[in-house]
């Protein structure tokens, strides 16, 4: 499934094509994804630019299957680079705030609007108690699990157990929502 | 939003985990890997983060606080704080003159500030000093931010309380 962009950009011949168009179809998630790679919404936003810049040019997307695929993977490497060079960020970073600021930005993303969070705020009001507690205090409050679990007086496992679960039931209220 | 098969959900997990960077070296590792080479993981990935964003969202993205911590925190700054300006307060009642003049009415002026300053970091309840997100400027340590604020004393409250002091030549 690994797709080298840069060798199949080079393999296809020009074609004329719309990048834009394309590229905003992607945007919302393209963001996120970089958000979750790099952690840092200034530095996605960096990835985000150059990514546009190369799905402008035509010679590039021009005979691409799946341009989505082309489009993440080409997102990647340069997330990699960036990320090789500022060496010294944290790779265990558990700290959840860098959401906000993103948020924040992401205003036409359909996950960011209001609606989103309104659906969402049902399925948190619909958890069963245990659950909520631990999507509260992992998600709001950006405690670890381990600390979750010593100021619960729960084992990890049922932590992480509960969280699963809460998650899989707010994705599916999310997942209602999306277009 | 995310890959519907039947290893979507360990993979949503594992999106999730390495969001709020849960999964140790190499789990992480092995995490990136696949994301160099599987779309699917790259979605799994910005679903968790959109999800973590929408929950964040959800319940208005209230700064997290270690609320005990900071609360024995404030009060032993707060008393601190009280001290050193009631010593200075002592001092200048005994040492000043009669007669404001000047000097006087800028101490008077220094120990306004200092008092409102000083109500300003004794409120009794933490959740209502909590600071808003975007009032920090490093995002990413918000509680450091906030801690470290607490336990440095303004230089101009020590100027303030010398201003009392320096009345009396002390």
């Amino acid at each position: 499934m690994s797709v080298d962009p840069e060798r199949l950009a080079a393999t296809v011949p020009p074609e004329a094509g719309e990048a834009g168009p394309w590229f905003r179809a992607y945007e919302a998630e393209l963001r996120r994804f970089l958000l979750g790679v790099l952690r840092d919404p200034h530095a996605a936003e960096d990835v985000m630019q150059d990514c546009l810049a190369k799905a402008l040019d035509e010679r590039r997307i021009a005979g691409v299957a799946d341009r989505k695929a082309w489009l993440f993977q080409v997102a990647y490497n340069e997330a990699l680079t960036l990320k090789r060079r500022q060496a010294t960020r944290d790779r265990v970073h558990r700290r959840l705030a860098w959401l906000d600021e993103s948020s924040a930005a992401a205003t036409d993303d359909p996950l960011v609007r209001e609606e989103a969070a309104e659906a969402v705020r049902k399925a948190l009001e619909a958890l069963p108690e245990e659950q909520r507690r631990v999507v509260r205090a992992r998600i709001y409050e950006d405690k670890t699990f381990a600390e979750i679990a010593k100021d619960q007086g729960a084992p990890l496992g049922t932590v992480l157990t509960r969280m699963r679960r809460a998650l899989e039931r707010l994705r599916g209220s999310l997942d209602g929502r999306e277009a | 939003m995310h890959p519907h098969n039947n290893e979507a959900p360990e993979l949503e997990w594992a999106a999730f985990r390495y969001t709020c960077g849960e999964l140790d070296e190499a789990e992480a590792l092995a995490f990136e890997d696949l994301l160099a080479t599987d779309q699917q993981a790259r979605e799994a990935l910005a679903a968790a983060v959109g999800l973590a964003q929408a929950v964040r969202r959800a319940e208005g993205a209230v700064v997290p606080m270690p609320t005990s911590r900071l609360r024995s925190r404030r009060a032993l700054f707060a008393a601190a704080a009280s001290v050193l300006v009631a010593t200075g307060l002592a001092l200048w009642s005994r040492t000043a003159p009669p007669s404001l003049g000047h000097r006087d009415a800028s101490s008077a002026e220094a120990h306004a500030v200092a008092l409102a300053w000083l109500d300003l970091h004794t409120d009794p309840d933490p959740e209502d000093a909590a600071p808003a997100l975007g009032e920090f400027e490093d995002a990413e340590a918000p509680i450091e931010t906030a801690e470290a604020a607490e336990d440095s004393i303004p230089a101009w409250l020590f100027e303030a309380t010398e201003a009392y002091s320096g009345q009396g030549g002390v």
